[in-house]
């Protein structure tokens, strides 16, 4: 059974679908208007210098998250079925 | 991601925007990094106009255009990523869309990103059913093996759907006989799902193909972002658009200067035909004009070099690059990467940096930004970092490229000082949580330099001139009474330099040095000038010697390396001049805040002198 983790234990190269975002609404709205929806296939493409803020691919873009804001969102391993 | 975000007055002012029943008024929406810009300059040539709006701290843009006989202004909303980003207050792309002002939208997007534009698309649509939706970056969909099905999510959506690439010769036009049509044709009826985001989904799932596998970084990326390589990258970048700035403004800066000393043989000549006694011509001539004539020439080629460059550096993507790669040690400050370009356009012009805050979200960060930003050089204090630094640490003679390091490294130390004192204002008076920090860092494109010149240049000239008259004018004028009012033996200026002799002693500097860098604080430009008269005694400003005269002036006038060194660090560390303080003025509304934008970096300086002082005394 798929267990949900943060998107923050992603590794570099790894990929999983974001299954809910655990954030107040405002920090929601925002991370879905950006591309981090229900649903959304997100890729992780490492990080810069530090381990902090990772740039993930979601819909297409390039995003850059901190680890802070990147626990909140709830993510399922496997793949889109399309 | 703009240096100024774009704002909007409420609905009602745009009444008059409408001269004739037939016109239109069309909003350009989108993320941002999309291309609206490009669309909207090529859209609206010159005839362009950016505002300035109290209330919400965004500049409005707008435009005319004129097609099949029909005016068409157009509105380019600031770029967001959704109309309802803060549950709290709505952005002004939202208000603007609700007011009903506009006949119709159009929503631009990435085609690389189309499902995230998608959804943004349909929540425009909801409040303004006559939306087109422009998919722009064809041509990177392309070259990525994907494909789009236009006609087929035409269909599906019920609304036009132009594809493009903006940066292409007469691709923007293709998008006019869109929107005249749409807007012949009756209101749509387009049935709003309630979940824009999984509509968008299903709505590229069925129309858009494309190749699973993850675009590969391409060279430039794996050396701008690589672990090892990303920091010299950045230095090097930084270090080679000082160079050209420095390099490419002395030929126009000495130019400009024969200008205007030519000027004032002409201008006197008038003033005498027109019988004013001579104190006054003197006055008008060798203080006013003089002063300003000096600032424009120093202050507007490296200006009208650097924000060009700056610009380009934008539009290709290296700056959110950059406020990737540091924003770690910003928000270890509890402050925001995005500090990092904010300082970066303090190196063009503090009042530039203190403007571009706007582009951090969080008030208590951006207040950081703005308070701190002093502590990074700007263009005019350039000249007099490098002076010092050829005179008495590289050696005159030497290659301008030991030169460029050793400002490169009193630039390292007011970033060392920006980290500090944000973190000290952090646990201080600008308490509170690391905010919300999400950003796109976009693919890198070429930049469309030649338009970014015609207009970067454009705007600077006309705020350089701007500066210079409101600035140096009064400025000249105060230094030619100070310096023509004899009093006793000396004249004010050398009373003045006298008082202020006690407390630079403190800091290893004297009373000239600190005269100068108070005179200067309508425009830092001056301020060696201003040394250099109370030095020489003159009664106005001279032209500054070359490097060996000023050398030995300063040699003559008790100046060791420690007196350049001080001098140095004051230079990083002093209160900003009166234009970027009146800036912060203006960004944060307080009286408070601007003292302390003013106190803040000028105690850091005096502390940092005296330091340096006493740990020198000890040897």
């Amino acid at each position: 059974m798929n267990k949900t983790f943060p998107l923050s234990d992603l590794r570099k190269g790894e990929r999983a679908v974001i299954h809910m975002l655990k954030t107040d609404d405002s920090t929601a709205a925002r991370l879905r208007g950006i591309g981090f929806s229900e649903g959304t296939e997100v890729f992780c493409a490492g990080s810069g210098l530090f381990k902090d803020p990772a740039a993930y691919r979601v819909k297409g873009a390039l995003i850059a998250l901190r680890y802070r804001d990147a626990r909140g969102v709830l993510c399922r391993k496997g793949e889109n079925p399309t | 991601m703009k240096p100024v975000q774009k704002k909007f007055p409420a609905p009602y002012r745009y009444d008059w925007l409408k001269k004739a029943p037939s016109d239109l008024i069309v909003a350009l929406a989108g993320n941002p990094n999309v291309g609206k810009s490009t669309l909207f300059n090529a859209l609206t040539g010159m005839h362009q106009h950016t505002g300035n709006w109290a209330g919400k701290t965004v500049e409005n843009a707008r435009g005319k255009t004129v097609y099949d006989g029909r005016r068409l202004v157009i509105a380019d909303l600031p770029g967001c990523y959704s109309l309802y980003a803060d549950a709290a207050e709505e952005t002004a792309a939202a208000e603007f869309l609700k007011s009903g002002v506009a006949d119709l939208a159009v929503t631009v997007c990435d085609g690389g990103a189309l499902e995230r534009g998608l959804a943004l698309f349909l929540q425009i649509r909801a409040l303004c059913p006559k939306t087109i939706l422009c998919i722009n970056f064809m041509d990177e969909v392309e070259k990525q093996g994907a494909y789009i099905d236009i006609d087929g999510l035409s269909a599906a959506l019920h609304a036009p759907v132009v594809a493009l690439s903006a940066k292409k010769k007469g691709a923007a036009e293709t998008l006019l006989p869109e929107i005249i049509s749409l807007s012949l044709q009756p209101s749509p009826d387009a049935p709003s799902g309630a979940d824009v985001f999984a509509e968008a989904k299903q709505l590229c799932a069925s129309y858009v193909h494309r190749t699973r596998s993850e675009p590969k970084k391409s060279l430039l990326d794996r050396l701008l972002l690589g672990k090892w390589t990303a920091i010299p990258c950045m230095l090097l970048l930084l270090t080679l658009i000082f160079w050209i700035t420095l390099e490419g403004a002395n030929i126009p800066s000495a130019l400009l200067s024969s200008f205007f000393t030519g000027l004032e043989n002409d201008l006197t000549a008038l003033l005498l035909r027109l019988s004013l006694p001579a104190g006054l011509i003197s006055f008008l001539v060798a203080g006013v004009w003089r002063t300003t004539g000096w600032v424009v020439s120093v202050m507007l080629p490296p200006m009208a070099i650097f924000f060009p460059l700056f610009t380009m550096a934008e539009d290709c993507g290296l700056l959110p690059r950059i406020a990737f790669l540091l924003d770690y040690p910003f928000s270890k400050c509890a402050a925001c990467g995005k500090q990092a370009l904010t300082m970066c356009m303090g190196f063009g012009c503090n009042a530039v940096g203190v403007t571009g805050c706007r582009i951090i979200d969080s008030p208590r960060e951006r207040m950081i930004a703005v308070l701190t930003n002093a502590f990074v050089p700007c263009n005019g204090r350039f000249p007099i970092l490098v002076a010092l630094i050829t005179i008495f640490m590289s050696g005159s003679g030497q290659s301008g490229f030991i030169s460029a390091l050793y400002l490169t490294g009193f630039v390292m130390l007011a970033i060392l000082l920006t980290f500090l004192v944000s973190k000290l204002l952090s646990l201080t008076l600008c308490k509170g949580m690391p905010s919300f920090f999400a950003l796109e860092i976009p693919p890198l494109r070429v930049p469309k330099v030649g338009e970014i010149i015609a207009r970067s240049v454009f705007d600077r000239i006309l705020f350089v001139l701007g500066r210079a008259i409101s600035a140096a004018a009064p400025a000249g004028a105060l230094l030619w009474i100070c310096a023509n009012w004899q009093i006793g033996d000396g004249t004010l200026l050398s009373i003045l330099a006298s008082v202020l002799e006690v407390p630079a002693k403190w800091m290893g500097l004297d009373g000239e040095i600190l005269l100068g860098f108070l005179f200067a604080f309508p425009a830092n430009e001056i301020v060696l000038p201003v040394i250099v008269m109370a030095y020489t005694g003159l009664s106005s400003l001279a032209e500054t010697p070359d490097y060996g005269q000023l050398g030995l002036l300063l040699l003559q006038n008790g100046w060791t390396m420690l007196t350049a060194v001080n001098t140095a660090l004051f230079t990083l560390c002093h209160w900003p001049c009166a234009t970027t303080l009146k800036t912060i003025y203006k960004e944060t509304g307080s009286r408070k805040w601007t003292l302390l934008a003013a106190v803040l970096p000028t105690l850091c300086g005096v502390v940092l002198c005296i330091l340096t002082n006493l740990f020198a005394s000890l040897f």
